[in-house]
Protein backbone atom coordinates (compact mmCIF):
# COMPACT_ATOMS: atom_id res chain seq x y z
CA UNK A 1 0.00 0.00 0.00
CA UNK A 2 0.82 3.91 -0.11
CA UNK A 3 3.19 5.12 2.44
CA UNK A 4 1.10 6.94 4.83
CA UNK A 5 3.53 9.74 5.56
CA UNK A 6 3.10 10.71 1.69
CA UNK A 7 0.77 13.69 1.57
CA UNK A 8 -2.62 12.80 -0.43
CA UNK A 9 -3.85 15.12 -3.32
CA UNK A 10 -7.31 14.52 -4.78
CA UNK A 11 -7.87 15.16 -8.06
CA UNK A 12 -11.26 16.00 -9.49
CA UNK A 13 -11.72 16.64 -13.13
CA UNK A 14 -14.66 15.23 -15.97
CA UNK A 15 -11.93 15.15 -18.49
CA UNK A 16 -9.83 11.94 -18.24
CA UNK A 17 -7.05 13.20 -20.40
CA UNK A 18 -6.98 16.37 -17.35
CA UNK A 19 -6.43 13.48 -14.48
CA UNK A 20 -4.46 11.27 -16.55
CA UNK A 21 -1.70 14.28 -17.79
CA UNK A 22 -1.96 15.82 -13.87
CA UNK A 23 -1.01 12.28 -11.99
CA UNK A 24 1.66 11.48 -14.15
CA UNK A 25 3.37 15.21 -13.38
CA UNK A 26 2.71 14.22 -10.32
CA UNK A 27 3.95 11.25 -10.20
CA UNK A 28 6.98 11.70 -11.65
CA UNK A 29 8.37 14.92 -9.92
CA UNK A 30 6.55 14.92 -6.35
CA UNK A 31 6.07 12.06 -3.60
CA UNK A 32 2.75 13.01 -3.33
CA UNK A 33 0.10 10.15 -3.80
CA UNK A 34 -2.55 10.85 -6.37
CA UNK A 35 -5.87 10.07 -6.23
CA UNK A 36 -7.70 11.16 -9.25
CA UNK A 37 -11.72 10.89 -10.14
CA UNK A 38 -13.57 12.05 -13.51
CA UNK A 39 -16.82 11.67 -10.90
CA UNK A 40 -17.32 14.72 -8.11
CA UNK A 41 -19.34 12.17 -6.19
CA UNK A 42 -16.80 9.44 -6.55
CA UNK A 43 -14.12 11.72 -4.57
CA UNK A 44 -16.89 12.84 -2.15
CA UNK A 45 -16.79 9.31 -1.18
CA UNK A 46 -13.06 9.11 -1.09
CA UNK A 47 -12.93 12.33 0.64
CA UNK A 48 -15.26 11.05 3.42
CA UNK A 49 -12.94 7.77 4.25
CA UNK A 50 -9.36 9.15 3.82
CA UNK A 51 -7.28 11.77 4.73
CA UNK A 52 -6.87 14.12 2.82
CA UNK A 53 -4.19 17.27 2.69
CA UNK A 54 -5.02 18.81 -0.99
CA UNK A 55 -8.01 18.80 -2.76
CA UNK A 56 -7.95 20.20 -7.09
CA UNK A 57 -11.05 20.44 -8.84
CA UNK A 58 -12.70 21.77 -12.15
CA UNK A 59 -15.12 24.14 -12.25
CA UNK A 60 -16.88 23.10 -15.00
CA UNK A 61 -18.59 19.47 -14.76
CA UNK A 62 -21.25 17.98 -15.73
CA UNK A 63 -23.25 16.37 -12.27
CA UNK A 64 -21.71 19.40 -9.95
CA UNK A 65 -19.10 22.71 -10.75
CA UNK A 66 -16.35 22.41 -8.71
CA UNK A 67 -17.40 25.18 -6.47
CA UNK A 68 -20.60 23.35 -4.93
CA UNK A 69 -17.78 20.26 -4.68
CA UNK A 70 -14.60 22.32 -2.73
CA UNK A 71 -17.61 23.76 -0.13
CA UNK A 72 -18.98 20.02 0.49
CA UNK A 73 -15.27 19.09 1.13
CA UNK A 74 -14.87 21.96 3.21
CA UNK A 75 -17.49 20.15 5.42
CA UNK A 76 -15.66 16.84 5.62
CA UNK A 77 -12.47 17.88 6.31
CA UNK A 78 -11.67 21.78 6.86
CA UNK A 79 -8.43 21.56 7.10
CA UNK A 80 -7.56 20.51 3.49
CA UNK A 81 -6.65 22.64 1.31
CA UNK A 82 -8.88 23.44 -1.39
CA UNK A 83 -7.72 24.64 -5.40
CA UNK A 84 -10.20 25.24 -7.91
CA UNK A 85 -9.30 24.33 -12.23
CA UNK A 86 -10.68 26.94 -14.06
CA UNK A 87 -11.51 28.01 -17.32
CA UNK A 88 -10.74 31.83 -18.54
CA UNK A 89 -14.06 32.27 -18.92
CA UNK A 90 -14.83 31.38 -15.44
CA UNK A 91 -12.39 33.38 -13.90
CA UNK A 92 -15.03 35.78 -12.08
CA UNK A 93 -16.85 32.68 -10.70
CA UNK A 94 -13.50 31.44 -9.12
CA UNK A 95 -12.28 35.03 -7.77
CA UNK A 96 -15.17 35.17 -5.96
CA UNK A 97 -15.12 31.69 -4.42
CA UNK A 98 -12.26 32.46 -3.18
CA UNK A 99 -13.83 34.39 -0.98
CA UNK A 100 -16.73 33.05 -0.13
CA UNK A 101 -15.96 29.54 0.08
CA UNK A 102 -12.50 29.72 1.73
CA UNK A 103 -11.07 28.57 -1.36
CA UNK A 104 -6.95 28.34 -1.20
CA UNK A 105 -6.23 29.63 -4.74
CA UNK A 106 -6.89 29.07 -8.01
CA UNK A 107 -5.23 27.78 -11.20
CA UNK A 108 -6.34 28.59 -15.22
CA UNK A 109 -6.20 26.13 -17.92
CA UNK A 110 -3.94 26.09 -19.60
CA UNK A 111 -2.15 25.31 -16.58
CA UNK A 112 1.78 25.72 -16.22
CA UNK A 113 3.62 22.34 -14.75
CA UNK A 114 5.59 24.69 -12.56
CA UNK A 115 3.01 26.96 -11.11
CA UNK A 116 0.83 24.08 -10.68
CA UNK A 117 3.27 22.40 -8.73
CA UNK A 118 4.12 25.42 -6.79
CA UNK A 119 0.71 26.52 -5.66
CA UNK A 120 0.62 22.68 -4.84
CA UNK A 121 3.78 22.76 -2.69
CA UNK A 122 3.01 26.26 -1.23
CA UNK A 123 -1.09 24.41 -0.45
CA UNK A 124 0.73 21.47 1.31
CA UNK A 125 2.80 23.86 3.37
CA UNK A 126 -0.13 25.49 4.64
CA UNK A 127 -1.86 22.38 5.00
CA UNK A 128 1.00 21.09 7.06
CA UNK A 129 1.52 24.34 9.40
CA UNK A 130 -2.00 24.33 10.50
CA UNK A 131 -1.53 20.76 11.54
CA UNK A 132 0.79 21.20 12.68
CA UNK A 133 -0.35 24.48 14.80
CA UNK A 134 -3.08 22.66 16.18
CA UNK A 135 -0.89 19.46 17.83
CA UNK A 136 1.25 22.69 19.25
CA UNK A 137 -2.05 24.05 20.94
CA UNK A 138 -3.32 20.63 21.95
CA UNK A 139 0.40 19.91 23.06
CA UNK A 140 0.30 23.17 24.97
CA UNK A 141 -3.28 22.42 26.26
CA UNK A 142 -2.32 18.54 27.81
CA UNK A 143 1.26 19.97 29.49
CA UNK A 144 -0.54 23.07 30.99
CA UNK A 145 -3.20 20.60 32.78
CA UNK A 146 -0.33 18.50 33.81
CA UNK A 147 1.32 21.49 35.45
CA UNK A 148 -2.27 22.14 37.25
CA UNK A 149 -2.87 18.95 38.34
CA UNK A 150 0.96 18.75 40.08
CA UNK A 151 0.33 22.49 41.37
CA UNK A 152 -3.06 20.63 43.17
CA UNK A 153 -1.06 17.64 44.45
CA UNK A 154 1.58 20.06 46.05
CA UNK A 155 -0.88 22.28 47.38
CA UNK A 156 -2.61 19.45 49.04
CA UNK A 157 0.10 18.15 51.07
CA UNK A 158 -0.51 21.43 52.97
CA UNK A 159 -4.02 21.67 52.82
CA UNK B 1 0.28 52.63 10.71
CA UNK B 2 -0.64 49.66 12.99
CA UNK B 3 1.93 47.28 14.62
CA UNK B 4 0.33 44.61 12.81
CA UNK B 5 -0.35 45.99 9.91
CA UNK B 6 1.74 43.62 7.05
CA UNK B 7 4.80 45.49 5.54
CA UNK B 8 5.21 44.89 2.30
CA UNK B 9 8.22 46.31 -0.10
CA UNK B 10 8.42 46.48 -4.05
CA UNK B 11 11.54 46.66 -5.66
CA UNK B 12 11.41 47.90 -9.57
CA UNK B 13 13.82 49.76 -11.42
CA UNK B 14 10.46 50.31 -13.51
CA UNK B 15 8.60 53.71 -12.01
CA UNK B 16 5.72 52.50 -14.19
CA UNK B 17 5.85 49.01 -12.39
CA UNK B 18 6.25 50.40 -8.57
CA UNK B 19 3.41 53.11 -9.48
CA UNK B 20 0.89 50.23 -10.55
CA UNK B 21 1.98 47.89 -7.78
CA UNK B 22 1.24 50.59 -5.60
CA UNK B 23 -1.99 51.59 -6.54
CA UNK B 24 -3.30 48.16 -6.63
CA UNK B 25 -2.09 47.57 -2.45
CA UNK B 26 -3.07 50.94 -1.99
CA UNK B 27 -6.67 50.80 -3.19
CA UNK B 28 -7.48 46.93 -2.53
CA UNK B 29 -5.63 46.58 0.97
CA UNK B 30 -4.52 48.29 4.29
CA UNK B 31 -0.80 47.20 4.01
CA UNK B 32 2.01 49.49 4.64
CA UNK B 33 3.64 49.51 1.25
CA UNK B 34 7.42 50.74 0.65
CA UNK B 35 9.35 50.74 -2.61
CA UNK B 36 12.81 50.61 -3.68
CA UNK B 37 14.07 51.47 -7.12
CA UNK B 38 16.99 49.87 -6.65
CA UNK B 39 18.59 46.63 -4.97
CA UNK B 40 20.79 48.52 -2.78
CA UNK B 41 17.81 50.82 -1.66
CA UNK B 42 16.08 47.58 -0.96
CA UNK B 43 18.34 46.33 1.01
CA UNK B 44 19.04 49.32 2.91
CA UNK B 45 15.28 49.21 3.96
CA UNK B 46 15.23 45.85 4.94
CA UNK B 47 18.44 46.43 7.04
CA UNK B 48 16.09 48.84 9.32
CA UNK B 49 12.70 47.97 9.38
CA UNK B 50 10.30 44.77 9.30
CA UNK B 51 9.48 43.35 6.20
CA UNK B 52 6.54 40.47 5.78
CA UNK B 53 6.72 40.02 1.71
CA UNK B 54 9.53 41.28 -0.80
CA UNK B 55 8.58 41.35 -4.44
CA UNK B 56 11.11 42.28 -6.87
CA UNK B 57 11.68 42.83 -10.15
CA UNK B 58 14.08 40.26 -12.12
CA UNK B 59 15.99 42.30 -14.19
CA UNK B 60 18.00 45.22 -12.74
CA UNK B 61 21.16 47.64 -13.16
CA UNK B 62 22.99 46.90 -10.61
CA UNK B 63 22.00 43.22 -9.28
CA UNK B 64 19.17 40.37 -10.47
CA UNK B 65 16.37 39.53 -8.08
CA UNK B 66 17.43 36.57 -7.25
CA UNK B 67 20.43 37.88 -5.76
CA UNK B 68 18.95 40.33 -3.78
CA UNK B 69 16.04 38.05 -2.87
CA UNK B 70 18.96 35.38 -1.67
CA UNK B 71 20.23 38.31 0.34
CA UNK B 72 17.20 39.54 1.81
CA UNK B 73 17.09 35.95 3.18
CA UNK B 74 19.84 36.11 4.85
CA UNK B 75 18.88 39.96 6.88
CA UNK B 76 15.52 38.43 7.53
CA UNK B 77 14.75 34.62 7.05
CA UNK B 78 11.08 34.89 7.93
CA UNK B 79 10.10 37.55 5.27
CA UNK B 80 8.33 36.16 2.17
CA UNK B 81 10.01 36.71 -0.63
CA UNK B 82 8.08 37.06 -4.08
CA UNK B 83 10.01 37.27 -7.92
CA UNK B 84 8.46 39.30 -10.41
CA UNK B 85 9.73 37.74 -13.96
CA UNK B 86 9.30 38.79 -18.02
CA UNK B 87 8.79 35.52 -19.82
CA UNK B 88 11.98 34.99 -20.84
CA UNK B 89 13.24 34.72 -17.65
CA UNK B 90 10.98 32.06 -16.16
CA UNK B 91 13.43 29.30 -16.25
CA UNK B 92 15.56 31.23 -14.33
CA UNK B 93 12.71 32.01 -11.95
CA UNK B 94 11.66 28.47 -11.65
CA UNK B 95 15.24 27.35 -11.12
CA UNK B 96 15.33 29.80 -8.15
CA UNK B 97 12.16 28.61 -6.55
CA UNK B 98 13.34 25.61 -5.51
CA UNK B 99 17.35 27.06 -5.15
CA UNK B 100 16.55 30.77 -2.86
CA UNK B 101 13.52 28.92 -1.15
CA UNK B 102 10.97 31.87 -2.91
CA UNK B 103 7.35 31.41 -2.29
CA UNK B 104 6.12 32.36 -5.88
CA UNK B 105 6.75 33.48 -9.07
CA UNK B 106 4.76 36.15 -11.02
CA UNK B 107 5.17 36.90 -14.86
CA UNK B 108 4.59 40.00 -16.18
CA UNK B 109 2.31 41.37 -16.81
CA UNK B 110 0.60 40.02 -13.74
CA UNK B 111 -2.90 39.60 -13.00
CA UNK B 112 -3.85 41.64 -9.93
CA UNK B 113 -6.74 39.67 -7.86
CA UNK B 114 -4.05 36.75 -8.75
CA UNK B 115 -1.48 38.49 -6.94
CA UNK B 116 -3.23 39.55 -4.29
CA UNK B 117 -4.29 35.95 -3.24
CA UNK B 118 -0.85 34.87 -3.51
CA UNK B 119 -0.13 37.61 -1.23
CA UNK B 120 -3.06 36.82 0.94
CA UNK B 121 -1.81 33.37 0.84
CA UNK B 122 1.80 34.11 1.83
CA UNK B 123 0.86 36.65 4.88
CA UNK B 124 -0.93 33.95 6.29
CA UNK B 125 1.76 31.47 5.93
CA UNK B 126 3.93 33.59 7.42
CA UNK B 127 1.44 34.07 10.28
CA UNK B 128 1.12 30.27 10.69
CA UNK B 129 4.52 30.30 11.10
CA UNK B 130 4.41 32.95 13.72
CA UNK B 131 1.72 31.37 15.32
CA UNK B 132 3.78 27.92 15.35
CA UNK B 133 6.86 29.72 16.79
CA UNK B 134 5.10 30.73 19.61
CA UNK B 135 3.33 27.65 20.45
CA UNK B 136 6.48 26.12 20.48
CA UNK B 137 7.90 28.45 22.69
CA UNK B 138 4.94 28.28 25.15
CA UNK B 139 5.31 24.60 25.53
CA UNK B 140 8.79 24.53 25.89
CA UNK B 141 8.03 26.94 29.16
CA UNK B 142 5.54 25.08 30.31
CA UNK B 143 7.96 21.96 30.37
CA UNK B 144 10.62 24.01 31.75
CA UNK B 145 7.90 24.63 34.74
CA UNK B 146 6.64 21.31 34.91
CA UNK B 147 10.42 20.12 35.28
CA UNK B 148 10.69 22.66 38.06
CA UNK B 149 7.67 22.11 39.96
CA UNK B 150 8.54 18.36 39.67
CA UNK B 151 11.31 18.28 41.27
CA UNK B 152 9.87 20.65 44.03
CA UNK B 153 7.74 18.33 44.48
CA UNK B 154 9.77 15.46 45.32
CA UNK B 155 11.90 17.54 47.80
CA UNK B 156 8.47 18.37 49.25
CA UNK B 157 8.15 14.75 49.40
CA UNK B 158 11.01 14.03 50.88
CA UNK B 159 10.52 16.47 53.55
CA UNK B 160 7.01 15.67 54.07
CA UNK B 161 8.18 11.98 54.66
CA UNK B 162 10.71 13.20 57.31
CA UNK B 163 8.24 14.74 59.38
CA UNK B 164 6.19 11.63 59.15
CA UNK B 165 8.96 10.32 60.48
CA UNK B 166 9.60 12.35 63.39
CA UNK B 167 5.51 12.79 63.79
CA UNK B 168 5.23 8.82 64.49
CA UNK B 169 8.26 9.32 66.82
CA UNK B 170 5.76 11.58 69.40
CA UNK B 171 3.36 8.77 69.80
CA UNK B 172 4.39 6.54 72.61
CA UNK B 173 6.51 4.05 72.08
CA UNK B 174 4.56 1.31 74.33
CA UNK B 175 1.63 2.03 76.51
CA UNK B 176 2.36 1.78 80.10
CA UNK B 177 2.36 -1.36 82.14
CA UNK B 178 -0.91 -1.02 84.41
CA UNK B 179 -2.29 -3.82 86.33
CA UNK B 180 -5.79 -4.19 85.42
CA UNK B 181 -5.30 -2.60 81.75
CA UNK B 182 -4.69 -3.85 78.54
CA UNK B 183 -3.93 -1.15 75.26
CA UNK B 184 -4.11 -1.58 71.99
CA UNK B 185 -3.86 1.38 69.19
CA UNK B 186 -4.63 1.55 65.03
CA UNK B 187 -3.05 4.88 63.44
CA UNK B 188 -3.41 5.38 59.84
CA UNK B 189 -2.94 8.49 58.76
CA UNK B 190 -4.84 9.26 55.13
CA UNK B 191 -1.71 11.28 54.00
CA UNK B 192 2.04 10.86 54.88
CA UNK B 193 1.31 13.83 58.10
CA UNK B 194 -1.59 13.09 59.81
CA UNK B 195 -3.78 15.06 62.41
CA UNK B 196 -4.96 12.39 64.87
CA UNK B 197 -2.70 11.89 67.62
CA UNK B 198 -2.65 9.92 71.13
CA UNK B 199 -0.19 10.23 74.38
CA UNK B 200 -0.55 8.72 77.40
CA UNK B 201 1.21 9.57 80.46
CA UNK B 202 2.20 7.66 83.52
CA UNK B 203 0.89 9.32 86.24
CA UNK B 204 0.88 7.64 90.63
CA UNK B 205 -0.65 4.73 90.97
CA UNK B 206 -2.11 4.77 87.03
CA UNK B 207 -1.70 6.80 83.54
CA UNK B 208 -3.58 9.21 81.91
CA UNK B 209 -4.76 8.82 78.36
CA UNK B 210 -5.33 11.79 75.38
CA UNK B 211 -7.01 10.74 72.46
CA UNK B 212 -7.52 13.38 69.84
CA UNK B 213 -7.77 14.95 66.47
CA UNK B 214 -6.68 18.20 64.93
CA UNK B 215 -8.86 19.76 62.43
CA UNK B 216 -7.81 19.07 58.93
CA UNK B 217 -4.77 16.74 58.04
CA UNK B 218 -1.34 17.72 56.82
CA UNK B 219 1.65 20.06 57.65
CA UNK B 220 -0.62 22.50 59.42
CA UNK B 221 -2.03 19.33 61.32
CA UNK B 222 1.07 17.79 61.88
CA UNK B 223 2.25 20.72 63.82
CA UNK B 224 -0.40 21.02 66.11
CA UNK B 225 -0.64 17.94 67.21
CA UNK B 226 3.27 18.50 68.47
CA UNK B 227 2.41 21.56 70.13
CA UNK B 228 -0.92 19.52 71.70
CA UNK B 229 1.61 17.00 72.84
CA UNK B 230 3.46 19.87 74.64
CA UNK B 231 0.83 21.11 76.39
CA UNK B 232 -0.98 18.07 77.34
CA UNK B 233 2.74 16.39 78.63
CA UNK B 234 2.99 19.59 80.85
CA UNK B 235 -0.33 20.23 82.03
CA UNK B 236 -1.11 16.06 83.03
CA UNK B 237 2.25 15.74 85.41
CA UNK B 238 0.16 18.47 87.24
CA UNK B 239 -3.18 18.64 87.37
CA UNK B 240 -5.13 15.46 88.60
CA UNK B 241 -8.44 16.02 87.02
CA UNK B 242 -10.01 15.42 84.22
CA UNK B 243 -12.25 18.49 83.58
CA UNK B 244 -9.31 20.46 84.88
CA UNK B 245 -7.05 19.48 82.80
CA UNK B 246 -9.25 19.87 79.34
CA UNK B 247 -9.99 23.44 80.88
CA UNK B 248 -5.88 24.43 80.89
CA UNK B 249 -5.33 22.68 77.54
CA UNK B 250 -8.29 24.70 76.09
CA UNK B 251 -6.72 27.90 77.82
CA UNK B 252 -3.35 27.46 76.12
CA UNK B 253 -4.17 26.11 72.67
CA UNK B 254 -6.54 29.10 72.40
CA UNK B 255 -3.66 31.48 73.47
CA UNK B 256 -1.30 30.21 70.93
CA UNK B 257 -3.17 28.11 67.61
CA UNK B 258 -3.89 30.77 65.03
CA UNK B 259 -8.25 31.76 64.95
CA UNK B 260 -10.08 28.86 62.95
CA UNK B 261 -7.68 26.05 64.38
CA UNK B 262 -8.67 23.44 67.11
CA UNK B 263 -8.56 20.30 67.58
CA UNK B 264 -11.12 17.44 69.68
CA UNK B 265 -9.98 15.39 72.30
CA UNK B 266 -10.76 13.64 75.26
CA UNK B 267 -8.94 12.73 77.82
CA UNK B 268 -9.13 9.66 80.63
CA UNK B 269 -7.96 8.90 83.87
CA UNK B 270 -6.89 5.27 84.86
CA UNK B 271 -5.70 3.77 88.61
CA UNK B 272 -4.27 0.50 89.08
CA UNK B 273 -7.20 -1.99 89.15
CA UNK B 274 -9.73 -0.05 89.52
CA UNK B 275 -13.01 -0.12 87.11
CA UNK B 276 -13.73 3.63 87.56
CA UNK B 277 -12.18 6.07 84.77
CA UNK B 278 -12.70 9.29 85.03
CA UNK B 279 -13.66 10.82 81.86
CA UNK B 280 -14.13 14.38 79.83
CA UNK B 281 -14.91 15.49 76.80
CA UNK B 282 -13.81 18.15 73.93
CA UNK B 283 -15.47 17.12 70.91
CA UNK B 284 -14.24 14.32 70.38
CA UNK B 285 -16.85 11.34 69.26
CA UNK B 286 -18.40 9.51 71.91
CA UNK B 287 -16.96 6.31 73.74
CA UNK B 288 -17.75 3.08 73.46
CA UNK B 289 -17.93 0.43 75.99
CA UNK B 290 -17.66 -3.31 74.78
CA UNK B 291 -19.77 -5.24 77.35
CA UNK B 292 -18.48 -9.04 78.34
CA UNK B 293 -22.07 -9.80 78.30
CA UNK B 294 -22.65 -8.55 74.54
CA UNK B 295 -23.45 -5.53 74.87
CA UNK B 296 -22.89 -1.88 73.66
CA UNK B 297 -22.63 1.40 75.66
CA UNK B 298 -21.94 4.44 74.61
CA UNK B 299 -20.61 7.28 76.75
CA UNK B 300 -22.25 10.45 75.71
CA UNK B 301 -20.84 13.91 77.01
CA UNK B 302 -20.84 16.80 74.67
CA UNK B 303 -18.30 19.41 75.04
CA UNK B 304 -16.49 22.03 72.92
CA UNK B 305 -13.11 21.34 71.21
CA UNK B 306 -9.75 22.67 72.24
CA UNK B 307 -8.47 25.74 71.16
CA UNK B 308 -11.31 27.21 69.61
CA UNK B 309 -13.07 29.33 72.52
CA UNK B 310 -11.21 31.74 74.94
CA UNK B 311 -11.07 30.03 78.66
CA UNK B 312 -13.50 31.88 80.18
CA UNK B 313 -16.49 30.72 77.73
CA UNK B 314 -15.64 27.28 78.14
CA UNK B 315 -15.90 24.53 80.52
CA UNK B 316 -15.96 20.60 81.03
CA UNK B 317 -17.96 17.72 82.90
CA UNK B 318 -16.47 14.77 83.21
CA UNK B 319 -18.21 11.22 83.97
CA UNK B 320 -17.22 8.04 85.58
CA UNK B 321 -16.95 4.54 83.25
CA UNK B 322 -17.31 1.34 85.15
CA UNK B 323 -15.67 -1.23 83.13
CA UNK B 324 -15.23 -4.91 84.81
CA UNK B 325 -12.86 -7.35 83.97
CA UNK B 326 -13.57 -8.27 80.09
CA UNK B 327 -14.94 -4.84 78.79
CA UNK B 328 -13.69 -2.88 76.20
CA UNK B 329 -13.48 0.77 76.07
CA UNK B 330 -12.98 1.77 72.29
CA UNK B 331 -12.35 5.67 71.53
CA UNK B 332 -11.05 7.23 68.39
CA UNK B 333 -11.42 10.02 66.02
CA UNK B 334 -14.14 10.11 63.67
CA UNK B 335 -11.85 8.91 60.89
CA UNK B 336 -13.44 5.43 60.86
CA UNK B 337 -16.92 6.23 60.91
CA UNK B 338 -16.79 8.53 57.73
CA UNK B 339 -15.86 5.41 55.66
CA UNK B 340 -18.48 6.17 52.70
CA UNK B 341 -19.83 3.70 50.94
CA UNK B 342 -20.70 3.54 47.34
CA UNK B 343 -24.57 4.56 48.11
CA UNK B 344 -23.15 7.71 49.97
CA UNK B 345 -23.83 5.79 53.19
CA UNK B 346 -21.27 6.47 55.91
CA UNK B 347 -19.79 3.61 58.43
CA UNK B 348 -20.85 5.51 61.16
CA UNK B 349 -24.70 6.08 60.29
CA UNK B 350 -25.40 2.27 61.70
CA UNK B 351 -22.22 0.08 60.55
CA UNK B 352 -20.27 1.37 63.25
CA UNK B 353 -22.20 0.13 66.41
CA UNK B 354 -23.24 -2.92 64.84
CA UNK B 355 -20.22 -3.56 63.92
CA UNK B 356 -18.87 -3.25 67.50
CA UNK B 357 -21.64 -4.67 69.56
CA UNK B 358 -20.78 -7.84 67.45
CA UNK B 359 -17.40 -7.48 68.16
CA UNK B 360 -18.08 -6.96 72.10
CA UNK B 361 -16.51 -9.67 74.45
CA UNK B 362 -13.18 -10.26 72.03
CA UNK B 363 -10.13 -8.40 72.99
CA UNK B 364 -9.62 -4.79 72.69
CA UNK B 365 -6.74 -5.54 69.86
CA UNK B 366 -8.83 -8.05 68.08
CA UNK B 367 -12.16 -5.37 68.07
CA UNK B 368 -10.16 -2.83 66.63
CA UNK B 369 -8.55 -4.70 64.13
CA UNK B 370 -11.97 -6.39 63.07
CA UNK B 371 -13.48 -2.78 63.17
CA UNK B 372 -10.95 -1.40 60.69
CA UNK B 373 -11.08 -4.21 58.46
CA UNK B 374 -15.02 -3.96 58.11
CA UNK B 375 -14.77 0.22 57.33
CA UNK B 376 -12.47 -0.32 54.38
CA UNK B 377 -14.54 -3.21 53.14
CA UNK B 378 -17.72 -0.85 53.40
CA UNK B 379 -16.31 1.45 51.98
CA UNK B 380 -14.67 -0.54 49.31
CA UNK B 381 -11.44 -0.46 49.79
CA UNK B 382 -11.34 3.12 48.50
CA UNK B 383 -8.80 5.52 49.98
CA UNK B 384 -9.07 6.72 53.38
CA UNK B 385 -10.47 9.92 53.68
CA UNK B 386 -9.78 10.90 56.70
CA UNK B 387 -6.88 9.95 59.59
CA UNK B 388 -7.87 7.06 60.94
CA UNK B 389 -7.27 6.03 65.18
CA UNK B 390 -8.55 4.24 67.35
CA UNK B 391 -7.71 2.85 70.92
CA UNK B 392 -8.57 0.07 72.74
CA UNK B 393 -8.87 -0.54 76.97
CA UNK B 394 -9.02 -3.79 77.74
CA UNK B 395 -10.29 -4.20 81.53
CA UNK B 396 -8.43 -7.03 82.42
Amino acid sequence: MEDSESPVIVLVDDEDMVVTSIKSLLTLETDYHVEGFTRPADALEFIKSNRVDVVVSDYLMPDMDGISLLTQVKEIQPEATRILLTGYADKENAIKAINDVGLYQYIEKPWENEDLKIVLRNGLEKRILLQRLQDKIAEVNKAHGELMNLQKDILKAFA
Amino acid sequence: MGKNTPSILIVDDEEMVLSSLRGVFTLQTDYDVHEASTPKEALSYVERARVDVVISDFLMPEMNGIELLKEIKQLQPEAIRLLLTGYADKENAIKAINEVGLYHYLEKPWDNEALLNIVRNALSEKGLRQQLTTKVRELDQLLRQHGELEAKHRSIERELEMAARIQRSLLPERFPELSGFRFANLYEPCEALGGDFFDVMEKDDGAVLLVSDVIGHGVQAALTTMLLKGVFQESADRIDEPTELLEEMNRRLHAVLPSGMYAAAAVFYLSSGSDHIAYANAGLPYPFVLRKEKRLDEIVLPGAPLGLFAGNLVSYESRQIVAKTGDVVVVGSDGIGSVVAGDGAMFEDEELRKTLEELSGRDGATIIEEAMKRALAFGNNAPLPDDVMLVAMTRT
